[in-house]
Parts: structure tokens; C-alpha cells; sequence
């Protein structure tokens, strides 16, 4: 079982490094997107998938890591890495605040608490001018690593393909860690876990953060892509679709969480043509997953997989 | 010794808890009787701050003030909550969840011993190992719950009507391992509706009535109080 394992992770692996040649500008521009999506997928996957927290404002996150990450690359002068790391901190710590009202209250009214966050951070940054341009947008300077440029969104792709798979390998280790498996006792019944001495406030302060922190590097590396940042990028309507990709792409898996990213990045260039239908065929597709594919679309690949390789498959 | 004095505890504008002072004594077992709503429960909740009620008062264990410390801390003093309707982990099975019983604690590691006693003391679970907690009976299911408060190594253990929705055999089976277990040195705080079992296997009970203690007693003197008898007892 390890080594088919090992054997499906090179494969893909060996798919993500192969899959930009001979796409062209624009096809490398829709892979980084795909990388920088799968990012705030997995963010979702420790926040939802194993600490059963709801967030609707992970938007504003995203923009704390964009804006942040602009700000200390142009006033600062730092590093562009030392910029993404620091626009991930930077969403981290405002992470750990909004797990505070989380700390009291769940679902529907946690969901309200963390949109009202996003849209107190949207407006924020809007009203900010000296700061952040406000409506006229920041530039923000391309990434570059040990003083090279990568002008080619071909080169960065490789780049957010690393650090993508720097973050999975976090999700993972986090998943088997004592905060992660007491997140997943929680989610399961937090009255049973803190019966068990779960210090319950401990680990979903843990989860709120660093899926914060995730998403803080998603929004920093997003930033430097686009070369410039304007607040309605980091709308509700975002936050909203960050939810959808994270459902449909599955919340139990990172795979799951990569393709997730590839929904929400590539659906809207297949979709082109239909124009205003687009959202009804997002709200749609939801809800078909919702109901017959509660585990995301992972969950197809992986039972596809099942049969072909255990004929006589006992579970 | 856990002593309450003069603990109020409200749900908003409501009063669920009306300046409540009682002692637990070392190695004892106290019942706490009450009918439905009385307020057992939310003070059980207060002893392990487990319920999103605004507290008063003071509760101290060994003489050291634990109002106000985080749920996980109070635990791990050895206050361990068995929860009403048992709150198992539904999908795991009954020795994942013992297992879960020990995960927050340092000792956790060290779990074998404590799961060896704990099958000594519930043998039916041996058999049931590998089932599905969700698929057990009533009894079985509250042993679990009792199991796994064992596992996190109780001083006292606070036992939120285990009696629920069980048979009177089985009822009776769990009370004689509740006091086989106090047998063992651990304190058991029990807060019952079924007040003739509780008086059964108690040192010392208190009665609680919308929010107030209305009277208290060694259990057997208690047993034969009028007001006890026929508000809680009936004629038998």
C-alpha cells in the first residue's frame, strides 16, 4: 500500500512538473492561479476539513498576505521571500484573533463573524489610501529569487509548485501531529474531547492560525503575479468561491485540495461562453456535490482507483 | 475535598444556580437529587466550566480556587466529567475511545496499565473491543463513558445521570461499579433523578430545587425524610 502510494504521489508530481510545457503566456499564467488557489484549498482543509470551523472570511486573509507582502517588498525594501513569509505572519496573527470569537460561538454565527472580518478588512485597506493607494491600487513588484527576476510566469509556476507542496507536506505532518488529531476529537464531539482533556480554545486558536497563515502566502504570492492589487479582488464573492473549490475539490485530502484550485481556476475559462449562467452552473455544481459527493470530486478519483487496483476489494 | 460556597450561576436574565454551597469529601460519594431543571447539571458544568453560564462564587479544590480555569485545566487536576447521554466519540470503537480517555494527559502515553484496569473493571467490554460505540447498548455505552474517565486517572470522578434511559437491572449493575470504583479511592460526585439508587450506594446526599439546596444528609437519614420520600422516593 506505501508503495503504490508513493507511486500515485510521483505520478502526479511528475504530471505537475510536465503539465505548463507548450501552453503558452496565458496557459502558464491559469497554472500558477491553479497553485496559488490549491493553497487557500488547503488552508480550508485544516480549518474545515479537520478543526470543523466555518469561515467565510478567508478573503481577508488572503488580502492581509497581499497587501502585507506589496507593502514590505515596496516601502521596506525587503526580499521578495522574506515579503511572503512576512504577509503570511501577518494573516497568521489576525488568524489567531478571529479564532477568539470562534472560541464562543459555531456555524451560522461564526460564518457572520468571519465575513464581517473580511469586509472590515476590504474596507480598511480601500479607506487606507496613504497606505495602500486605495482606490487607485498598489504595484507590486514580480518575484524574484537570489536577485534574478522570474518574469515568466512559467519560472513562478515552479516556484508556487514548491511552496505548494512545502505547505501539503505541513498539512500532512500537522494532520498526524497531537493538535491536529485533537482538532479531528473535536470536530467528531468536542463535549467528548474536552472530557478527554482536550484543552479545546488551544487547538482551534492552532487551526485558525496557521490556516490564516497558508492563506496569508497564497495572497502574498498572488500579489506579486497580478504586479498590482486593487481591494475588490478581495471581495465576498471570493471568499465565497475559496468555500465552494475547498467543497468540491474535497476537505479531506490535499490531492483533493489541488484540484479544488484547478476548479476555481480553469471552470471560468471553460465556462466562458455561457456567460451570465456561469454562477447558476456554480451554485449548481455545488449542490450536486453537497449531495452525491459530500467527500469532493478526490472522492471519485480515489474510488475509480479502488476498483482498479483491488478486484476483490473488501472495503 | 471540593468545596462550593455560595456559587450563583445565570443563563442571561435566568437564575440557574441561587447561592449553592456544598462539600465533597475525599473518597466519599455524594448524590446531588434534584427533578429536572433543578440545576444539576449546570452545576456540575460550573465544577468543570463547561457551560456558558456567568459564574459567581467560589469552588475549591483542596483548598485552591478553580473558578474561572480553562475546562482542559480543571481536568487535568483529576476532576474528570463523565457527561450526561455518555457523548461517546460515535464512530470510533470502544477501545479507541478508552484510548481517547488518556490523549490529553501527560500519563496518555502510558495508557495499557489504565486500559488493563479498566476491562477488569467492565469485563463486557473486553468482548466488544472492536465494535463500533455507536452500535452498543445503553449500558454498555455508559460504561464506556465511565471507562473512559477512568483512563484519565480521576480523583473524582462527576457522574451526570448515568441511570439515563437504562433498563433497572442495568442501572443497578452501574451504580455497584460506580461504587466499586469509589471502592478503588476515587471521590464520585453523582448527580441523579433517580434518587432511590443514588441514596443507595451515597454517603451523603443534597437535595437541589430551582437553583437551591433545600436540604442535605447522610444518605440513609435522608432516605427516610418526609419531604424526600415523597417528592423524590414515592410510596413504595
Amino acid at each position: 500500500m506505501n508503495l503504490t502510494r508513493t507511486i500515485v504521489a510521483v505520478l502526479i508530481l511528475a504530471l505537475l512538473v510536465a503539465l505548463p510545457f507548450g501552453l503558452g503566456q496565458y496557459g502558464y499564467y491559469l497554472m500558477a492561479i491553479v497553485m496559488i488557489y490549491a493553497m487557500v484549498a488547503l488552508s480550508l482543509n485544516v480549518l474545515i476539513g479537520m478543526g470543523g470551523q466555518i469561515s467565510i472570511g478567508h478573503a481577508g486573509f488572503w488580502a492581509l498576505g497581499a497587501y502585507g507582502s506589496a507593502l514590505i517588498v515596496t516601502k521596506l525594501g525587503f526580499p521578495f521571500f522574506l515579503g511572503v513569509l512576512a504577509g503570511g505572519l501577518i494573516a497568521a496573527a489576525f488568524g489567531a484573533l478571529v479564532a477568539l470569537p470562534a472560541l464562543r460561538v459555531q456555524g451560522h454565527y461564526l460564518a457572520i463573524a468571519t465575513l464581517g472580518f473580511a469586509l472590515f478588512v476590504q474596507q480598511v485597506l480601500f479607506e487606507w489610501e496613504s497606505l495602500t493607494g486605495g482606490r487607485q491600487g498598489l504595484f507590486v513588484p514580480r518575484p524574484s529569487l537570489f536577485g534574478f527576476e522570474l518574469r515568466d510566469d512559467f519560472a513562478y509556476y515552479y516556484l508556487l509548485l514548491a511552496i505548494f507542496l512545502l505547505l501539503a507536506w505541513i498539512t500532512g505532518n500537522f494532520a498526524r501531529s497531537h493538535s491536529g488529531r485533537s482538532l479531528m476529537a473535536l470536530k467528531m464531539s468536542s463535549v467528548a474531547a474536552e472530557c478527554c482533556g482536550i484543552a479545546r480554545p488551544k487547538h482551534i486558536i492552532i487551526a485558525f492560525t496557521i490556516s490564516a497563515f497558508f492563506t496569508g502566502v497564497s495572497g502574498a504570492l498572488y500579489g506579486h503575479l497580478l504586479g498590482h492589487l486593487s481591494t475588490e479582488t478581495f471581495s465576498l464573492a471570493i471568499s465565497l468561491s475559496f468555500l465552494t473549490m475547498a467543497v468540491i475539490g474535497g476537505l479531506h485530502s490535499r490531492a483533493g485540495a489541488l484540484l479544488g484550485g484547478a476548479y476555481l481556476a480553469l471552470a471560468p475559462e471553460l465556462m466562458r461562453e455561457f456567460k451570465d449562467v456561469q454562477m447558476v452552473i456554480y451554485g449548481v455544481t455545488l449542490i450536486l456535490c453537497v449531495q452525491f459527493l459530500p467527500r469532493g470530486l478526490i472522492s471519485v478519483v480515489e474510488r475509480v482507483w479502488t476498483i482498479g487496483t483491488t478486484p476483490h476489494a473488501t472495503r | 475535598m471540593l468545596e462550593i460556597s455560595d456559587l450563583s450561576a445565570r443563563y442571561g436574565a435566568i437564575a440557574a444556580l441561587d447561592h449553592v454551597s456544598l462539600r465533597v469529601e475525599n473518597e466519599k460519594v455524594v448524590s446531588l437529587l434534584g427533578s429536572n431543571g433543578a440545576g444539576k447539571s449546570t452545576l456540575l458544568g460550573c465544577i468543570t466550566n463547561s457551560v456558558s453560564c456567568r459564574m459567581q462564587g467560589s469552588i475549591r479544590l483542596d483548598g485552591k480556587e478553580i473558578l474561572g480555569l480553562s475546562t482542559d485545566a480543571i481536568i487535568s487536576r483529576g476532576l474528570v466529567l463523565v457527561p450526561e447521554g455518555r457523548q461517546l466519540f460515535n464512530d470510533l470503537t470502544v477501545e479507541e475511545n478508552l484510548r481517547m480517555g488518556a490523549y490529553g494527559f501527560e500519563h496518555g502515553r502510558k495508557w495499557r496499565t489504565d486500559l488493563e484496569r479498566v476491562y477488569a473493571l467492565f469485563p463486557r467490554l473486553v468482548e466488544r473491543r472492536r465494535q463500533v460505540a455507536a452500535t452498543l447498548s445503553g449500558g454498555e455505552q455508559q460504561m464506556v463513558a465511565i471507562g473512559r474517565a477512568i483512563m484519565a486517572r480521576p480523583r473524582m470522578l462527576l457522574l451526570d445521570e448515568p441511570s439515563l434511559g437504562l433498563a433497572p437491572r442495568l442501572v443497578r449493575e452501574i451504580f455497584n461499579l460506580v461504587r466499586e470504583i469509589n471502592g478503588q479511592g476515587v471521590t464520585v460526585m453523582l448527580v441523579e433523578q433517580n434518587a432511590r439508587q443514588a441514596l443507595r450506594i451515597a454517603d451523603f446526599a443534597y437535595v437541589l430545587e430551582k437553583g437551591r439546596l433545600m436540604g442535605s444528609g447522610p444518605a440513609p437519614i435522608l432516605a427516610k425524610d418526609p419531604h424526600v420520600v415523597s417528592a423524590y422516593l414515592g410510596e413504595e
